[in-house]
């Protein structure tokens, strides 16, 4: 089963669409400014004004709208509670749903229709009115066999924008609906095309400061609407999913440990440059279960951090983050002049430790230099919040100093655990790494 | 390559296999057009001919909304009955001094065009006739040696019929029925003859071959 999948997954990748060019293409006629209003109070043809998930179609529509405005700059206005006639070409936009259309039956297979009247390749008025005798709904996530309602009215919007199908790359406007929410960058070079000079696309991104050393709870939600395509490098795939900006200042160089936990997300989390641009670290299940953990070296400066989930289908929910970079912790680690490590605290598995580590000789006669655990005790009572003078990572139960005091000097270091099959039962470590700071 | 492929623990990886592989099959916009078999297209339509465009003009609703009213001359006639030698279908939307209408994936058929169409009702006013919009045509081409043969209306070649497949209504139209085999190549010998097109249909509709 594995190996069918497997072999599924390349076939797949295999005939996913190219990788990114722009290749928007345009329908040959657009509004006069990068605005449109629409005019509208949507309730099906029994009188609900809500959708079977509890969702109202004029909260969906207004979404949809939304999602072209915040992530193009094209402003989309909503003036609810009107009813315009769809029927009418009163330069009034609107959507609706209809059992007919405007005396022109729908037919067997068509479920919605958007209508763009205009002359001289200048838009006067869009329409886009739902089969009332097809089943709706409001819903994330893959298709399901009840049609999509807000998925369908992003992709009409952009119609009613001016764009034309493009299924060259990823893109809202495809033929194909896929599981895509919001525009892509494709859709939002296209917008910009269209409308040039006229608009800026905003940054639907807030990026909020990062404080070093201190853990941040914070949640992945629909409402940021900061999404993965907001800030993607390159077309990564379909994945749309939601993300959390943070902005980290390195006072100095070293090594940065960053770690993001979550009981419902499959934590992602990336390490960019200030611009955002270029990823420099990303760890997806170093953490304990699919949390993620990463270490990495960064030279003094301003960096960006990115809070994500690797499950695109789940990706709300609460989580926490923390970027540690420890100087002299309140717990520190040292080394003492026997060659003997002592720390105040480490942490492990979310608990503290106080621990002693004393020089080994593998019996191996393996080069490098090695410690193995003297003893530890846990920390009672448990400190709340504590900075330890080490880490043990979460899987690969390697140990993280950073920094640790020898021989005068602060280093940043890493000791790799070790097996030494004479001693199948020891806590063992190599020196790895061992970075002064500056 | 992009740094979010990560290591993912199996159950991740499996569920995005699948998602993959379900995109494989994607469903689609067209305007939003639900994607339909051949059985249900030839079951459900009222008529089913092979015509050539003769004519086509536009025309405003009693509202002032602009169709166009294409004439086929019949060529023969597959499934249904139609008394007369032509026909005319009207399309929502078109193209009138000073304003135009234009519904999404809307083709109105030219002026010459040799097809096979399937209508869905001769008696109802819809806003595309033909069944499932482009599903519902296909064109007319004759090959370098000036055998007809078909192709679906974005020109692909058919290449075989199925009518087993049933009908899924979680799929959107890309413009091909269901069941309606293609080749994206430029026409060839691969491609059904017009007349094997026509008779397989005519089998499956339950008519005699003429």
């Amino acid at each position: 089963m594995k190996a069918r999948l497997a072999a599924a997954l390349i076939l797949a990748m295999t005939l996913s669409p190219p990788s990114p060019v722009s290749a928007y293409r345009f329908s040959g006629y657009k509004w006069p400014r990068a605005e449109a209003t629409f005019y509208y109070d949507i309730i099906d043809v029994e009188g609900n004004g809500r959708s079977p998930g509890g969702i109202s179609w004029n909260e969906a529509f207004r979404e949809a709208m939304d999602r072209w405005t915040n992530h193009t700059g094209f402003v989309f206005d909503a003036i609810e509670g009107i009813r315009p006639d769809p029927c009418k070409d009163d330069e009034r936009n609107t959507a609706a749903f209809r059992r007919d259309d405007c005396g022109f039956e729908f037919g067997s297979a068509t479920l919605a229709v958007t209508y763009s009247i205009f002359s001289r390749g200048v838009l006067q008025e869009t329409d886009i009115v739902f089969n009332a005798n097809e089943e709706w709904d409001v819903y994330d996530g893959p298709l399901r066999r009840v049609n999509d309602f807000r998925r369908v009215a992003v992709h009409e919007l952009g119609h009613a924008i001016g764009l034309d199908h493009e299924d060259g790359v990823i893109s809202i406007m495809s033929s194909l609906i896929g599981d895509l929410t919001v525009p892509q960058r494709d859709d939002i070079l296209g917008v910009q095309a269209l409308y040039e000079g006229e608009i800026d696309a905003p940054d639907p991104c807030d990026i909020t400061p990062l404080p070093l050393n201190t853990r941040i709870e914070n949640q992945l939600t629909l409402s940021d609407d900061c999404r993965r395509a907001d800030i993607a490098t390159t077309a990564d795939g379909s994945d749309d999913s939601l993300v959390d900006l943070y902005e980290l200042d390195m006072p100095v160089g070293g090594l940065l440990v960053v770690r993001m936990r979550s009981e419902v997300l499959d934590a992602y989390l990336e390490v960019r440059d200030e611009a955002g641009k270029t990823v420099i670290a990303y760890d997806d299940d170093s953490g304990a279960g699919v949390n993620a953990f990463l270490t990495v070296r960064l030279e003094k400066g301003r960096y960006r951090v990115v809070a994500n989930t690797a499950f695109p289908w789940a990706d709300e929910g609460d989580y926490t983050l923390e970027a540690l970079l420890q100087f002299e912790g309140e717990a520190p680690s040292r080394v003492n002049e026997d060659n003997s490590i002592t720390l105040d605290a480490v942490e492990y598995a979310g608990r503290y430790y106080r621990a002693t580590l004393i020089p080994f000789t593998p019996a191996t006669g393996a080069e490098g230099r090695y410690w193995r655990l003297a003893g530890a005790s846990l920390l009672s009572p448990q400190p709340d919040a504590l900075i330890p003078g080490a880490l043990v990572a979460p899987d690969s139960l390697d140990l993280i100093f950073n920094p640790i005091p020898a021989l005068g000097r602060r280093y940043d270091a890493i000791l790799q655990r070790y097996d030494d099959p004479a001693f199948p039962q020891g806590w063992i470590w190599r020196l790895k790494s061992a970075t002064p700071r500056p | 390559m992009n740094p979010k492929q990560p290591r993912r623990p199996w159950p991740y990886t499996a569920a995005m296999a699948m998602m993959l592989v379900m995109q494989l099959c994607v469903p689609a916009f067209a305007t939003a057009i639900r994607q339909v078999g051949m059985d249900e297209m030839l079951r459900r339509s009222q008529l089913v001919f092979e015509g050539v465009v003769t004519g086509r003009r536009v025309l405003t609703t009693a509202g002032g909304r602009p169709y166009t009213e294409v004439t086929f001359r019949i060529v023969d006639i597959i499934k249904g009955r139609w008394a007369k030698d032509s026909i005319r279908l009207s399309f929502l939307g078109g193209d009138l001094p000073g304003k135009s209408l234009r519904l999404r994936d809307m083709v109105y058929p030219e002026l010459g065009e040799h097809g096979v169409y399937f209508v869905e009702s001769t008696e109802k006013r819809l806003i595309n006739p033909l069944y499932g919009w482009s599903q519902g045509r296909f064109l007319v081409a004759r090959d370098g040696n000036g055998h007809e043969r078909v192709e679906t209306a974005d020109g692909q070649q058919v290449t075989a019929l199925h009518f087993g497949d049933g009908n899924d209504t979680e799929r959107l139209s890309r413009g091909v029925a269901k069941g309606v085999r293609v080749k994206r190549q430029a026409l060839g010998g691969e491609a059904m003859f017009l007349s094997d097109f026509k008779a397989q249909l005519r089998r499956q509709a339950g008519g005699r071959e003429p």
